[in-house]
């Protein structure tokens, strides 16, 4: 499973995406590849109604795994790399190819293990996949790789779950590639709840048929560092993105996250809302590109990115760009950084909420949008995620204390 | 009996001085109107008296019942039983209103020592809306997002019947409502009338008044409470204007 792209270099200062970022945070050289975990063989887990398929991987092993049994029957494939060799080595392939430097060819290059998930064409699964990453070891790269694959005019969702306790120093190169085929429809829900030891570096990619539409949330809450970047194709006519995103930057966290929506087909269109809140002396970082190709007239395409700082030092920057290349198409992007507005908290402290009270459920409330978009088993949990995050106290004995 | 009382208020904003002296008490059982034209201090008696922090009290007192109001932060005056309907209440995205409503309320039972029942609270919420003539599906939009100006008077007074306050400011609630939203409005503070329960209505119009009649009317011109008397004054008003206010007490 691994190719090497030559030519390609570490990315430097002068490196766009990776300007704001620093490489020696993410110990790509100093740590060593995890390599393959001595693992006991995957156990079959009990048949949960509620999710179509569960795989669950600790410290690069599949530990649990099932698939409702009449998915199987249709010729749903959810398992492991090794089950798909093929179609695996076809998406790092192409995942190296879009790589533009050695910071994201080595996930490419170096995959250790992972999962599939393949929807056969015209098949429907209800119920949502789960893939659950969890991360114990300290010192070392993992490589964990996720590809999907969705045949023609087939449906289902998948939620992916990368998770490490607080105190382990470690990086995580992760990736998942999609394929979204003619007519399908697919919802990934990526939730992110590293340990802020973690080191946190992705590079994801997705690429759309004829009509496909593909809605994607993700949730980066957790890592002390975090890169990742996610690159969206809309190669078919009629093809639709949706991406939403939910960042917070707390303590000493660094977040910064890129996404980028090609436009390279008719008739295409994309969504893109991404919101922050950074706070403490953290930093957070949102790059955004829409890119209309000559050949994609009638592209209607909207980014948004809005970042809440919750005090001074805390730091967020939004880049929205647009590259447009024809005519007749329909693009607009914004982006708005500010503080909570003092006029709301007001309002509510007229109401007989303490300032601080006030400052949290109105930080809360911008958030709510995207809460609402994430999978319904998780929306608690997010709920209260977010509430931490953005400093709901500790001592309600929910927000997990870290470092 | 509780009393609201003002003396010898002055304050500025950005070091514009606004209220030159204001005198004014308010009882329990009693309801003021306040009138006045435009850019005269009117909304700025009622933000200072709620503790808005950009206006700087520079001289004077307020006491509500004997405590001084100056000293509490906004949501201890909240606490405390005074309740301000804003002129322009401000949207508050995400935030919807029954979970809002249902902490507000929670806040200000605990001052009284009492826990919120969630099933009571649900009840009275639902009737006090349909009281209010208000679509049940209010409770579950964000807070004034959206609001046409007349739902957003209309959930200014939801707010009011639910924390019942003992005092209360309507900063011209009155002004862009029709008259169906206007008699639905004044249906909402006349139930609060009553022997514990005082108001100052702000306002530029008489037909609120003829829904609630005031006991007081106060003229504030130039930042200070110029004359104050009965219902006469209102008529005055609609009749003649300002120009013999000017004349009669202008600086
Ligand atoms: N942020 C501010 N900066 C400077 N001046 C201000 C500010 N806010 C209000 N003012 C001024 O304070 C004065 C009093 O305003 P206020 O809103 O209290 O008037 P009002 O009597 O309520 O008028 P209206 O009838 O139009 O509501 C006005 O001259 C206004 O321009
Ligand atoms: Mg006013």
């Amino acid at each position: 499973m691994t190719a090497v792209k030559p030519d390609l270099t570490w990315p430097g200062r002068t490196n766009e995406e990776w300007r704001r970022s620093s490489l020696e945070k993410f110990a790509l050289e100093s740590r060593s590849a995890a390599g393959p975990s001595q693992g006991k063989p995957a156990k079959k887990l009990d048949h949960d109604p509620a999710f179509s398929g569960r795989l669950s991987f600790v410290d690069g092993v599949l530990a649990g795994a099932d698939l409702a049994p009449e998915l199987v029957a249709q010729g749903f494939l959810f398992g492991s790399l090794t089950d798909a060799p093929a179609l695996v080595k076809d998406h790092l392939a192409r995942g190296l190819t879009l790589a533009d430097t050695l910071a994201s060819s080595g996930h490419y290059s170096r995959v250790e293990f992972g999962a599939v998930l393949v929807v056969p064409a015209r098949a429907t699964a209800e119920a949502p996949f789960l893939i659950e990453i969890t991360e114990n070891r300290s010192g070392v790269v993992t490589t964990p790789h996720i590809a999907v694959s969705l045949g023609e005019a087939s449906q289902a969702a998948l939620v992916v779950r990368h998770r490490s306790p607080e105190g382990k120093a470690f990086t995580v190169d992760s990736a998942t590639s999609v394929d979204v085929g003619a007519g399908a429809v697919f919802r990934l829900s990526e939730l992110q709840t590293h340990g802020r030891a973690a080191a946190v570096l992705d590079h994801s990619f997705a690429t759309l048929g004829r009509d496909a539409q593909f809605f994607h949330w993700c949730a980066p809450i957790g890592g002390g560092v975090v890169k990742t970047r996610f690159d969206f194709t809309l190669a078919g006519e009629g093809s639709s993105v949706r991406t939403h995103g939910l960042y917070f930057g707390v303590d000493d966290q660094h977040k910064d996250m890129r996404i980028s929506l090609t436009h390279a087909s008719p008739q295409a269109s994309s969504y893109a809302l991404y919101k922050g809140a950074v706070r403490d002396r953290a930093r957070t970082v949102f790059q955004g590109l829409i890119e209309v190709k000559p050949e994609a007239s009638k592209t209607d395409a909207y980014l948004s990115n809005k970042n809440l700082i919750l005090n001074d030092g805390a730091r967020a920057d939004s880049l929205p760009q647009l590259k447009i290349d024809t005519n007749d198409v329909k693009c607009s992007h914004g982006s708005t950084t500010g503080k909570v507005n003092e006029e709301e908290v007001y309002y509510l402290t007229a109401r007989g909420f303490s300032k601080e009270e006030a400052r949290l459920l109105i930080a809360q409330g911008l958030f709510a949008e995207l809460i609402d978009e994430a999978p319904s088993f998780l929306r608690d949990e997010v709920e209260t995620l977010v509430a931490c995050a953005l400093g709901a106290d500790a001592h309600l004995g929910v927000c997990q204390e870290s470092e | 009996m509780k009393t609201l009382r003002i003396e010898g208020l002055t304050a500025e904003i950005e070091g514009k001085p606004i209220l030159k002296g204001v005198d004014l008490e308010i009882k329990t059982g009693e309801i003021h109107a306040l009138m006045g034209p435009n850019g005269h201090g009117k909304s700025t008696l009622a933000n200072i008296l709620m503790g808005h922090p950009k206006y700087t009290v520079t001289g004077g007192k307020i006491l509500l019942d004997g405590q001084d109001l100056l000293e509490m932060d906004v949501p201890d005056r909240s606490k405390a039983g005074l309740f301000l309907a804003f002129q322009y209440p401000v949207e508050i995205p995400g935030v919807t209103v029954g979970k809002f409503l249902k902490r507000a309320a929670e806040i200000h039972m605990a001052v009284r020592g009492e826990k919120l029942n969630v099933t009571k609270f649900i009840k009275q919420a639902r009737e006090d809306m349909s009281f209010l003539e208000m679509d049940q599906q209010f409770i579950n939009r964000y807070l004034n997002e959206g609001f046409s100006g007349g739902e957003k008077k209309r959930m200014e007074i939801l707010q009011l019947l639910t924390l019942k306050p003992r005092f209360a400011l309507f900063d011209e609630t009155d002004s862009g409502l029709d008259i169906d939203a206007l008699k639905v409005v004044s249906k909402g503070i006349n139930r609060l009338r009553g022997d514990d329960f005082g108001a100052l209505i702000i306002t530029h119009y008489q037909r609120i008044l003829n829904y609630i009649q005031p006991d007081f009317v106060h003229i504030l011109y130039q930042g200070r409470v110029v004359t104050t008397g009965g219902s006469e004054l209102v008529t005055a008003l609609e009749e003649k204007g300002y120009d013999w206010v000017k004349e009669k007490y202008g600086a």
